[in-house]
């Protein structure tokens, strides 16, 4: 190993207040600049660690709550080898509670449903929906328990942007105050309007974090995805020397908890120190004959490959601005924004104004602390979850939802939703670009057990997102 | 009710019934519990109709969940039947 070039030493570690000093953390787990030891994803122990006291401390994205429709609607939710059942118990009202029998412990449901009042399917104890008992058989034979002691174990419930998330940690901070920042920089996209299109999930042959870093940063994008800022996507040869010159360039941003990457332009040396995301700026690495052509292929790929991000609303404005006049003094970009904003309003869409400011803020994707990603943008989003599968440290359950905003007239309706798991991501119709990205999880895996191989070497600009993680979990794991 | 041939009235096996409760979540208007923790029928002025196996109008409005009610009724014992003739559109007896 040699190192060519002299780190900028401006560069800090970051570090926030609260965070565990080096010396408390094991050495083979030990963070150091910019690197991330391999044991933390690839040692059995890590897992265990990572279960016992990440998972049951932090708030974790459990559901939707579309998916919650009617009273007694219930979604199980399953981390480790923890079971919890996320159930709405009333019109208003949404709970969680550790999915076990007070009698032996059974699981009392599975997968999703709709119930009146929760019965274990072993001696038929049951439950009300509010988690209070409601029948023991034979109740006068057992020692004499308050109904208390009986009722079902709560798991802390909160809602932020229409997802539910909970926490094992009855001490646990309140999750808007655990979320910070983000409510306040998402709060335009509306979260809470958006409606899942389609949720799948897929085993990966890697660690759940493994799974979570390849859509932390764009860094990979010249490598994975050459076609992304191509006129012809069929494309898919690797970079050329030229292409890579021109290159996208994602700086990253952490904060105390969670953290994000931001696209914000072309070729890193050209880029403004201040530069930000600005959603009009679609990049290009080829010379532009048309910049109304480049932009619309640009969001309709997007639209048809990955259907999400954007939508059939945007793939129409796309197409309008092929052949759009665009005003003098305005970008195709621009032009193609106001043309999305038009139509969405004439049919019946919000459509909040979201500033320059507030887009540099939101940026392109963001880690939700843990093991959650998500991908604001005006009309569509995308979210990513990742939980380790049993405690194989090398095989993990991903997940990817697409959600769109639906019409104010819609806010209330309630829809049908299933989501859909396959064992194998080539059979899960993902597209190209999340193909692309999922190939990756197996070579880097294998590569990660190679004797040679160390730990992560991240990029101090674009992929600190991935250091601030383990940044993170270390509060978690090695806190008195 | 008029004599629309999608009017639907129904009725709980009250011998089937695991006391679950899942219909008085669909159709707290339609169905109730009884003192003894069984689910019946109410009619039209929200009386409960205690006798067995005693039939009521479904209001159009409540149509589609009192059939979800018995789709979903995990003592599958409740029957909706159309007013016309009688036969059984959801519930154990439904084609």
């Amino acid at each position: 190993m040699s190192v060519e070039t002299e780190p900028r030493l401006e560069r800090r570690v970051p570090w926030f207040e609260g965070d565990v000093p080096p010396e408390k953390v094991p050495e083979k787990y030990r963070l150091s600049r910019a690197f991330v030891p391999k044991g933390r994803y690839l040692d059995p122990e890590f897992l265990k660690l990572e279960l016992e006291r990440v998972f049951t401390k932090a708030w974790l994205m459990a559901c939707r709550v579309e998916e919650l429709p009617g009273v007694g609607c219930f979604v199980e939710y399953e981390i480790g080898g923890h079971s919890i059942l996320i159930v709405r118990e009333a019109k208003d009202s949404i709970r969680a509670y550790f999915n076990a029998c007070r009698h032996r412990g059974t699981r009392l449901a599975r997968g999703r449903g709709r119930v009146g009042s929760l019965i274990c399917p072993f001696h038929g104890w049951r439950w009300n929906l509010d988690g209070s008992i409601r029948l023991v058989l034979d109740r006068e034979e057992f020692v004499p328990r308050s109904d208390d002691d009986l009722g079902l174990v709560q798991v802390r419930a909160e809602q932020w942007g229409g997802f539910v998330f909970i926490n094992m940690d009855p001490e646990a901070r309140p999750l808007l105050e655990y979320l910070d920042p983000i409510p306040r920089i998402f709060e335009p996209f509306q979260f809470e309007h958006m409606r899942y299109r389609w949720f799948k999930s897929v085993l990966l042959p890697c660690n759940w974090k493994t799974a979570l870093d390849g859509f932390l940063e764009a860094y990979h994008v010249a490598g994975t995805h050459p076609q992304l800022f191509r006129f012809d996507k069929s494309n898919t040869n690797i970079a050329s020397l030229k292409e890579l010159e021109n290159r996208m360039w994602a700086p990253t941003t952490v904060y105390e908890r969670h953290a994000h990457y931001s696209s914000v332009g072309q070729k890193k040396n050209v880029v403004a120190e201040n530069a930000a995301k600005d959603p009009s700026d679609r990049g290009s690495t080829e010379a532009i004959t048309d910049e109304r052509l480049a932009v619309a292929l640009s969001v309709q790929y997007i639209a048809d490959d990955m259907r999400g991000l954007e939508n059939e609303r945007s793939w129409r404005a796309a197409e309008a601005l092929k052949t759009a006049e665009v005003p003098e003094g305005t970008t195709a970009g621009q032009h193609y924004l106001q043309l999305y904003r038009e139509l969405s309003l004439a049919e019946g869409y919000d459509w909040p104004q979201i500033t320059a400011q507030q887009w540099a803020e939101a940026g392109t994707a963001w880690n939700v602390f843990p093991n959650t990603i998500l991908l604001p943008n005006q009309g569509s989003v995308f979210g990513y979850r990742a939980r380790p599968n049993g405690l194989d440290p090398d095989s993990c359950l991903f997940e990817i939802f697409s959600l769109d905003q639906v019409p104010v007239a819609d806010y209330d309706k309630k829809r049908d939703f299933q989501p859909q798991f396959f064992e194998d991501f080539r059979e899960a119709d993902l597209g190209e670009i999340f193909t692309q990205d999922l190939m990756n999880a197996k070579e880097v895996t294998v590569g990660m057990h190679s004797p040679s191989f160390d730990g992560h070497r991240l990029s101090e600009e674009q992929e600190m997102t991935i250091y601030n993680h383990h940044r993170v979990a270390d509060r978690f794991l090695w806190a008195d | 009710m008029s004599d629309d041939s999608d009017d639907v009235r129904v009725w709980i096996d009250q011998k089937l019934c695991t006391g679950d409760g899942l219909c008085t979540q669909y159709a707290p208007d339609v169905f109730e519990f009884g003192g003894d923790g069984l689910a019946y029928v109410k009619d039209a002025d929200g009386e409960l109709l205690m006798a067995e196996g005693s039939q009521t109008d479904v209001p159009e409005k409540l149509r589609l969940d009192v059939i979800d009610a018995a789709d979903g009724c995990p003592g599958n014992c409740i029957h909706v039947v159309r007013s016309s003739d009688g036969v059984e559109i959801a519930g154990p007896d439904a084609a």
